[in-house]
């Protein structure tokens, strides 16, 4: 008893055995896992079921992103807010950076920023409309703990502050966006801070 | 011999059950009050934990490795097969060791050489050992070829490429040099972990279904259907091979 053989089938049922897995595997890979996972639809049975949709918005448009834009120089806002001057100053801070961040459907991304202690960090970003679950926070220089301190956490479309750095290292958002489709944020910062980009 | 067998299993199922029941149940529970717990998406948190991450995390490692082995079907697929021929609870242990050994070796040797191995084609091969084992389950070697391939050495071969795959995922998050084999150790013990959490609720099923005459009926059925789940995850992961690799 020291060893359970299992019983050994006859060539027939073995056969037989063999030959079923063998087909109900083809009859699956090619009706639903090769569509839905591929886009590979040979019986067009995919496409009835609605399972082509599934493979195709990986490709393209779904990727983590971080465009630059350009900055209005500060002169630029006060020649063409020559009578308003005060006021224009007032609604739009003059932002030293700008950029354009998409967050892939159903992922998560972090843009972060480095600051000493002290620093600040003006900030007011928006997305494109839908709202992102988003976690605001920094974390110490060369700490291995994995410990982070959270400044804001919420979810919102827009979000506009100061941040005054509580100790030196990265700090930042963590986006998380939950819909179906990509969602833009253009994030507009001023301070004295070293960017680090996307992570 | 079946008969003798079922007899052999029912008198030690008491002890089994019951040693499988009380350390099950709190687990179990953990494992429903888990999702809540970590309820803002765990995947979504684990990759910018994984991204995000400069140094020794031995807890999230640990965590990380008994998830990928919990939620890992090809593992659980390839382990159901092992197992299900194995009335005694000394040869549950020999065989889950010995895949134990297999896949830690490769997966603490592929990760500390950072070798980089296709993942479709080590998949694919995943997806053959569950075919092997459904068709050794049926007795095919024996019938085919006169003789039983030593299933013992052919647990640990294939223990050998489900760690391939193990070092080919964990390698996929490009892991921070600093504190790497504290960290690769604990995603080992994680995954072993992991293993014994799914193993005890494999062991269950499979000791009350064998209770019952439908399991012996119904054998031959089963392996035939593990043969198609193999079959499966191979066809998927060759046509990626062939598409992406």
């Amino acid at each position: 008893m020291t060893n359970i053989n299992p019983p050994v089938q006859s060539l027939k049922s073995l056969t037989i055995a063999s030959a079923f897995a063998l087909l109900l595997a083809v009859i699956i890979l090619l009706s639903a896992v090769l569509p839905a996972e591929y886009g590979i639809d040979p019986t067009g049975m995919g496409k009835m079921m609605g399972l082509t949709a599934l493979s195709a918005p990986t490709k393209d448009g779904n990727k983590a992103l971080a465009i630059t834009c350009p900055v209005l120089p500060p002169q630029t806002i006060k020649q063409a807010a020559s009578s308003t001057e005060t006021i224009q100053k007032e609604q739009l801070p003059q932002w030293q950076d700008s950029v354009k961040i998409i967050v892939p459907a159903g992922e998560g991304l972090e843009y972060k920023f480095h600051l000493v202690k002290g620093a600040t960090l003006d900030y007011s970003w928006a997305t494109d409309g839908a709202k992102l679950y988003f976690d605001f926070h920094g974390e110490p220089k060369g700490d291995k703990t994995g410990y982070f301190k959270s400044f804001k956490e919420s979810s919102d479309n827009q979000s506009t502050g100061t941040l005054t750095a509580p100790f030196e290292g990265p700090h930042g958002w963590y986006w998380e966006n939950k819909t179906r489709s990509p969602v833009a944020i253009i994030l507009n910062t001023k301070g004295s801070y070293r960017i680090l980009g996307l992570l | 011999m079946t008969h003798k067998l079922k007899q052999d299993f029912l008198t030690m199922t008491p002890t089994t059950q019951r040693l499988a029941r009380l350390i099950s149940v709190p687990l179990f529970l953990l494992l429903l009050i888990s999702p809540s717990v970590f309820a803002h998406g765990v995947d979504a948190n684990t990759e910018r934990f994984l991204l995000a991450n400069q140094g020794l995390a031995i807890g999230s490692f640990l965590y990380i490795g008994a998830k990928h082995m919990v939620t890992g079907y090809d593992h659980l697929l390839f382990l159901i097969g092992v197992i299900f021929f194995l009335f005694r609870t000394r040869d549950v242990l020999i065989y889950v060791s010995l895949f134990t050994l297999g896949h830690s070796l490769t997966l603490l040797f592929g990760v500390l050489n950072n070798m980089a191995v296709n993942p479709f084609l080590i998949d694919a091969i995943i997806g053959l050992s569950i075919v092997y084992k459904g068709f050794d389950n049926l007795g095919g070697f024996r019938r085919l070829f006169g003789f039983q391939p030593n299933t013992k050495i052919a647990v640990m071969v294939f223990g050998l490429f489900h760690g391939f795959g193990l070092a080919t995922k964990l390698q996929d998050f490009s892991l921070p040099q600093a504190e790497l084999w504290k960290n690769l150790l604990a995603f080992n013990v994680g995954v072993e972990l992991g293993q014994f959490v799914a193993l005890l609720f494999i062991l269950i099923a499979l000791d009350f279904w064998r209770r019952h005459e439908s399991f012996y009926r119904f054998s031959t059925a089963t392996n035939t259907l593990l043969m198609t789940g193999g079959l499966i995850l191979f066809g998927y992961q060759i046509t990626g091979y062939l598409i992406n690799g």
